[in-house]
């Protein structure tokens, strides 16, 4: 490999042959006086040289040519130091200036082979970066094809040959050039073949080869460690995605960006390669080889500059992975463009593209119905972004943000977001629309008059060629509608339609608009005028969706006014796609049959709705007609068998509205005595049914049955509760809740809960939940599933059950009393109230008193419930020994409640207990006494216990014949 | 760019003339070679009077000393060299060993493991790539699985973050140690626990082998718990207390599936095996649309994949039905709506993993 220290050799010896051939000659004499001996000049320009002082060498090399060129005897020295010259020229980028001397060296006879192939390969470089690509790659080729020449110095003068295709854009020339020497290349070194690579990708992008340019560029990326041109292989990858963005390719796109390391990694990876070549670079200083020194100190000095241009693309990663993001968006991979996006604005310094992108990536949310992160996007916008100077898109973001919280049916939030994005931005186009919106949210809490106030002003600042006005004016119209000011209403309508037919304003709202003009005829009673207004309707729009709805309140008006031949050709028309109108239109038209006596045709029509609309949910309201008429016409037998024939023909039907009630129809039929009867009947087809496994008739009669059982006035309440509780047990082996009717699998959980079968309940009442979540029944699926829960112990779960029944109950909430406490009114609240309290007292009495008070003092509370809070406050307190404070509570059980004679025994019991454990023995005996005495309760355990203690105590005491003494009936009804 | 600019220069790496090796080197096989490696090592000496950095071939360092050989005029001289005499080391890899490097795997761990012992001790100096050779048989233990090979590579991370002056290599250390540590809870089985480990991994934002792992997991984890919920709640999209848990389910089972795919494309395992996994999600609810985007994703994207082989027979059955005009969607599909859309948390349902960081896409 070349040296120039045998230059320096060839110098050194130089100089002294010189002294030696005249050793009395005097040292040569400069031309110019003043400067350093010819030795010095020499040998200084040797050492600056060995210490790649490029510059110094040149001036001393200079200087000694200068002064000592052409003198005698120098001739030699002179014809050494101009290569050497020539490469410190080529060291400072001078090729100008290096290769005449190079030119010159060559032309020098008997030229040893090593410095010839030296000065050769300098002199191709000159000519390569002057642009004399032909001469450059002969005289690299020179090198290349003589294979006496180190190996390593043929593979550079190869890379540079390539090279000179690449700089003289011969593009073809270029790839077929790498195409033939890549693999070579790569084989001598790793580096150096990545190097080629990427000169021949370069190339094929010039040429438009892309395809193949994508296959080189995944191979370059699968050897990324070889790689020393990090920089500028990231931005052929993004150039290669770019390109077939633009071409729709988008695929191809995506597998191009995603090789494309993010901004740090590049950094990382090139400080990686920097740290090599600085390694690299030690190791050459401390050889001395300056060949190889000046190859790495050139190669640092590149990469430094091209990481030092990268560092000032700001927008490096934005850029490709918003490239990314639009690829998958252009594939409509929404899902996929989004959470690319979301990165970038989560984790990418601000800048404009991450600013522009933050806002499609809000309406992409928003097209999955991402609301959530729509939100959460506009907040880190509003966080990271708002220290950019520019936010083009501040405003569409907010309002976005607005939209999302309405989609999370946050209307208060909503209506604030928009409104602050009007006031914010008062003179951009979607200021109308934030002002509207934000009126709209409030209109959708219900607060008509500040809605309506809102778009007052708004219209104020309107002009009817605005876009919104059409829906700012047909919305404050409708804000008066809902708020029942109809004349209001109507004017405000009267004006938006008025606009409509002379102003060009928008026909968005027309049939609504026109609907509810005379709908609010029909809401004043204005019957004449409400016929005018819905028949203009029905005339002049037959495709309204509110056509359903104008032709029955057209029908509605008719019969108000008497026109039963109009008011029913009104209900006969609507169709089939309002099907609740249009049942209801039926059953209407029943009516007027009814007003006007004509059972015939009631029939008729009633005949022909079971034909027609056998699915109905109002086919038992039907059916019940039919029965009516017969029983009107004295044929309850033909009323019965209508009923009968339903039944038979729907009652194994799925699940749907309107089926049960076709079964208590037909209980209606059989009245008083007649009960054994359907008694009989009912329970005949149930046993037909279960032998034919008409599972879903079977549970529908046996729930009759029990109906029936309910209502039979012949055997005590508890009797009857007994027997309809054990029908319903008994249809657990035919349910599959998915199949039957929530009010069914209520009916049975409730019952297998009070005959103790809990997990047979828990069943009931899981599937009642799992198949009908949005079933009324669903609280009392909730409350069950409490009630067993607290019954096994597993409290926290019956606490979580009874919330969740406190949360989809549909019987009203009480309102809070002092202490914050608000009860589920009716029966089955209060027996949730009862169970948290009996779960409360466990771990918190005060809680526990709390709430039973609450029970207690709840008016529309039923008195069952009342009068167990009571006992329950007195047997808290016995069980906290508080025995005292449980007298007047389980007095007030016996007084107040004595329609409860069960309860009623308790509490006399329990009392005495109570008066017994604060030593009062007389007083216990008192009051067991009168337990015993009461006949009514003699029926009760607690009576037997009580004149076993009364005996105990020293006997009954009967009681005085006196108005003291005279037991409450047991008629009475305390509130 | 000026890739002119850029390349002119010619690299001062040397030439490799290593002797062939076999397909599969053993471990016998390497420490044979390791005595007829090429002497392209070199050593700096710490006093310069000694000369310049020397051509050698290091054949183990052990302890405080560097045994090379160094043919001499004289013959083939091999020297015991005490660290303390030097003041850098560096080793210039083997194509083999390159190779071991960049596909680091179970079986490679018997050659790694000769090179990780024969170099270990050098890891102070700044110039040997000795962190290197260790973090990749760190990463091969780990993909051997077994808790000892766990265990070794755990020894060597913590080697390298003690002793490598490389601050790169300690980073990569530190991150294949959670890959390490996940793996390890994992085989522990708490599910609890790997979860909660898995978010934290995913709050970190790396790209790495334990977001990999962590969003894979957390991506099977989430599909299973959307099946559990759908079959307990067949009709869930009527019901408001579910929906907004069975939506979360959902969406992150598909966002998790799909970051290898956008965040870390170039690990094709990774991203063909989420792509699969985002078919099968939209498969299960009906999306069959969507089903076949992510099939077309998957073999466009990722064509030699297993992933994709397997794929090919729904993929076209899909392109039927689509072509018959029979592709219907799941009403509850892409615009099923909000994970959070009920305001209201159902405290029957298990707590949410711990919030993740500000900055987690996966978290809100």
């Amino acid at each position: 490999m070349f040296h120039p220290l045998h230059l320096f050799l060839l110098l050194a010896v130089l100089v002294p042959g010189v002294a030696q051939a005249q050793p009395a000659a005097p040292a040569p004499v400069p031309a110019a006086p003043g400067g350093g001996s010819a030795t010095e000049l020499l040998n200084g320009g040797e050492a600056a040289f060995n210490g790649g002082e490029w510059q110094k060498a040149v001036d001393l090399f200079q200087e000694f040519i200068t002064n000592y060129g052409g003198l005698e005897g120098t001739a030699g020295a002179v014809v050494k130091v101009k290569p050497l010259l020539a490469i410190c020229q080529v060291r400072l980028g001078r090729f100008a200036e290096a290769l005449p001397l190079l030119d010159e060296a060559l032309k020098q006879p008997a030229l040893d082979p090593k410095q010839r192939v030296d000065l050769v390969f300098f002199a191709g470089l000159c000519n390569l970066r002057l642009g004399n690509a032909d001469a450059a790659r002969k005289q690299l080729g020179e090198i290349f094809t003589d294979t006496k020449v180190e190996r390593g110095r043929r593979m550079e003068t190869l890379i540079l040959g390539g090279m000179s295709y690449v700089m003289e854009k011969n593009w073809k020339e270029g790839i077929n050039f790498f195409k033939k020497y890549g693999e070579e290349i790569a084989a001598y070194s790793p580096e150096a073949g990545a190097r080629s690579k990427i000169l021949l990708l370069h190339a094929l992008m010039e040429e438009k080869q892309w395809d193949e340019a994508m296959s080189l560029a995944r191979t370059i990326h699968s050897r990324l460690p070889e790689v020393r041109q990090i920089v500028t292989f990231s931005s052929q990858l993004i150039a290669l995605g770019g390109h077939f963005l633009e071409t729709g390719a988008h695929h191809q796109a995506i597998s191009m960006l995603q090789l494309v390391p993010a901004a740090a990694e590049v950094a990382q990876l090139q400080n990686a390669r920097l740290a090599e070549a600085e390694q690299d670079l030690k190791s050459a200083q401390v050889a001395k080889n300056a060949v190889r020194l000046a190859q790495t100190q050139t190669a640092l000095d590149e990469m430094r500059r091209e990481l030092d241009a990268f560092s000032k693309i700001p927008q490096f990663d934005s850029a490709s992975r918003l490239r990314l993001a639009g690829a998958y968006f252009q594939l409509e991979r929404v899902r996929e463009g989004c959470l690319i996006l979301d990165q970038m604005v989560r984790q990418m310094e601000p800048d404009p593209v991450v600013e522009a992108a933050t806002a499609s990536l809000m309406r992409g949310w928003m097209s999955l119905g991402r609301y959530a992160r729509a939100v959460r996007t506009a907040e880190l916008y509003v966080e990271r972004l708002s220290g950019l100077p520019e936010k083009p898109n501040l405003a569409d973001v907010l309002f976005l943000k607005a939209q999302a919280l309405e989609g999370q049916f946050q209307y208060q939030a909503a209506a604030d977001g928009f409104r602050a994005v009007a006031t914010q931005f008062p003179d951009k186009p979607v200021a109308a629309q934030a002002n509207f919106m934000a009126s709209y949210n409030i209109l959708q809490l219900e607060n008509y008059k500040q809605a309506g106030t809102q778009l007052d002003q708004q219209l104020k600042r309107l002009k009817k060629t605005d876009e919104m006005w059409q829906h700012v004016a047909f919305w404050r119209a409708m804000a008066f509608y809902f708020d029942q000011q109809w004349t209001e209403a109507r004017k405000s309508l009267e004006n938006y339609l008025d606009a409509t037919r002379s102003e060009g304003v928008g026909l968005e709202y027309v049939d609504d608009a026109a609907f509810r003009i005379g709908y609010s005829y029909f809401s004043e009673a204005n019957y004449p005028e409400a016929i005018k207004r819905l028949k203009a309707f029905t005339a002049a729009h037959p495709e309204s969706e509110w056509l359903g709805e104008a032709l029955l309140t057209l029908g509605d008006s008719l019969a108000a006014e008497g026109d039963l031949e109009e008011a029913d050709e009104a209900y006969s028309k609507i169709g089939v796609e309002a099907p609740g109108f249009h049942d209801e239109g039926w059953m209407k038209r029943g009516n007027l049959y009814k007003l006007r006596k004509d059972l015939k045709a009631m029939k008729s029509l009633f005949h022909q709705f079971v034909e027609k609309r056998p699915d109905s949910p109002r086919i038992a309201e039907g059916l019940q007609w039919l029965g009516w008429i017969e029983k009107q016409q004295g044929d309850i037998a033909a009323a019965r068998k209508i009923y009968w024939d339903a039944i038979e023909r729907f009652g194994n039907d799925l699940a749907r509205p309107g089926l049960e009630d076709i079964f208590l129809g037909l209980l209606g039929f059989y009245p008083g005595k007649d009960k054994p009867e359907v008694e009989n009947l009912l329970a005949d087809a149930l046993a037909k049914a279960k032998t034919e496994n008409k599972r879903r008739y079977a549970t529908r009669l046996g729930w009759a049955l029990a109906q029936l059982h309910l209502s039979n006035k012949n055997i005590s309440p508890e009797r009857r509760i007994r027997d309809a509780r054990e029908a319903l047990a008994a249809l657990v082996p035919e349910i599959d809740p998915k199949d039957i009717a929530p009010r069914i699998l209520a009916d049975v959980g409730d019952a297998l809960v009070e005959k103790g079968e809990l997990t047979k309940a828990l069943e009931i009442y899981q599937g009642l939940r799992k198949w009908w979540p949005r079933a009324p029944e669903r609280d009392r699926a909730y409350a069950g599933l409490g009630f067993i829960a607290a019954r096994v112990g597993k409290e926290p779960d019956a606490l979580v059950s009874f919330e969740k029944y406190e949360k989809s109950a549909v019987m009203p909430k009480t309102a809070p009393d002092a202490r914050g406490i608000s009860l589920i009114e009716g029966e089955l609240g209060g027996k949730v109230a009862l169970a948290k309290a009996g779960i409360l007292a466990k771990r918190n009495s005060e809680q526990a008193f709390d709430l039973l008070l609450a029970i207690q003092k709840t008016k529309s509370m039923p008195a069952v419930i009342r009068a167990a809070a009571l006992m329950e406050t007195a047997r808290l307190h016995y069980k906290k020994g508080n025995y005292r404070e449980a007298l007047p509570y389980f007095e007030q059980v016996y007084l107040l409640f004595n329609r409860f004679p069960a309860v009623v025994a308790d509490a006399y019991f329990e009392r005495g207990e109570a008066l017994e454990k604060l030593g009062m023995p007389e007083k216990a005996r008192e009051v067991y006494s009168e337990l015993v005495s009461r006949e009514d309760l003699a029926p009760f355990e607690r009576s037997k216990a009580g004149l076993k203690r009364a005996t105990a105590l020293g006997g009954v005491i009967k009681p005085k014949e006196s108005a003291e003494s005279v037991i409450p009936p047991a008629a009475i009804d305390q509130p | 760019m000026n890739f002119l600019r850029a390349i002119i220069l010619v690299s001062g790496l040397g030439v490799c003339f290593a002797p062939p090796l076999p397909a599969a080197p053993t471990a016998e096989q390497i420490q044979a070679f390791l005595k007829s490696r090429p002497e392209l090592d070199e050593i700096t000496w710490k006093d310069p009077a000694r000369g310049a950095p020397l051509k050698v071939r290091i054949v183990h360092a052990s302890g405080q000393n560097l045994i090379v050989d160094k043919s001499l005029p004289a013959g083939l001289a091999t020297r015991t060299i005490p660290f303390s005499e030097l003041a850098d080391v560096s080793f210039q890899l083997s194509p083999r060993e390159l190779t071991l490097h960049q596909e680091p795997a179970a079986a490679s761990i018997p050659p790694l493991r000769i090179y990780w012992e024969t170099r270990s001790a050098t890891l102070r100096f700044a110039g040997s790539s000795a962190g290197d050779t260790g973090l990749v048989l760190a990463k091969s233990l780990r993909l051997a699985g077994d808790p000892a090979s766990l265990a070794e590579a755990g020894k060597i991370l913590d080697q390298i973050r003690g002793q490598d002056p490389a601050k790169h290599r300690v980073e990569l250390a530190h991150a294949e140690q959670i890959t390490l540590d996940f793996l390890k809870i994992r085989q522990g089985g708490n599910i609890e626990e790997i979860d909660k480990f898995a978010w934290e991994i995913t709050e970190q934002a790396n790209d790495n082998d334990a977001t990999l792992l962590a969003t894979a997991f957390l991506a099977d984890r989430h599909f299973d718990q959307l099946k559990v919920i759908e079959e307990a709640n067949p009709r869930w999209i009527e019901d408001d207390e579910v929906r907004p848990v069975r939506e979360r389910l959902y969406h992150l089972a598909l966002d998790f599936a799909l970051y290898p795919s956008l965040f870390m494309g170039t690990r094709h395992a990774e991203a063909s095996a989420g792509l699969k996994r985002v078919a099968e999600v939209h498969e299960y609810t009906g999306a069959k649309r969507l089903a076949k985007h992510a099939l077309e994703d998957l073999v466009a994207l990722y064509p030699e994949s297993p992933a994709a082989k397997e794929s090919a027979p729904l993929l076209a059955r899909l392109k039927q039905l689509e072509a018959s005009g029979k592709l219907a969607e799941a009403t509850t599909a892409e615009t099923a709506g909000d994970e959070n859309g009920n305001p209201s948390e159902d405290p029957a349902n298990p707590a949410p993993p711990p919030p993740p960081k500000r900055y987690n896409i996966f978290g809100d």
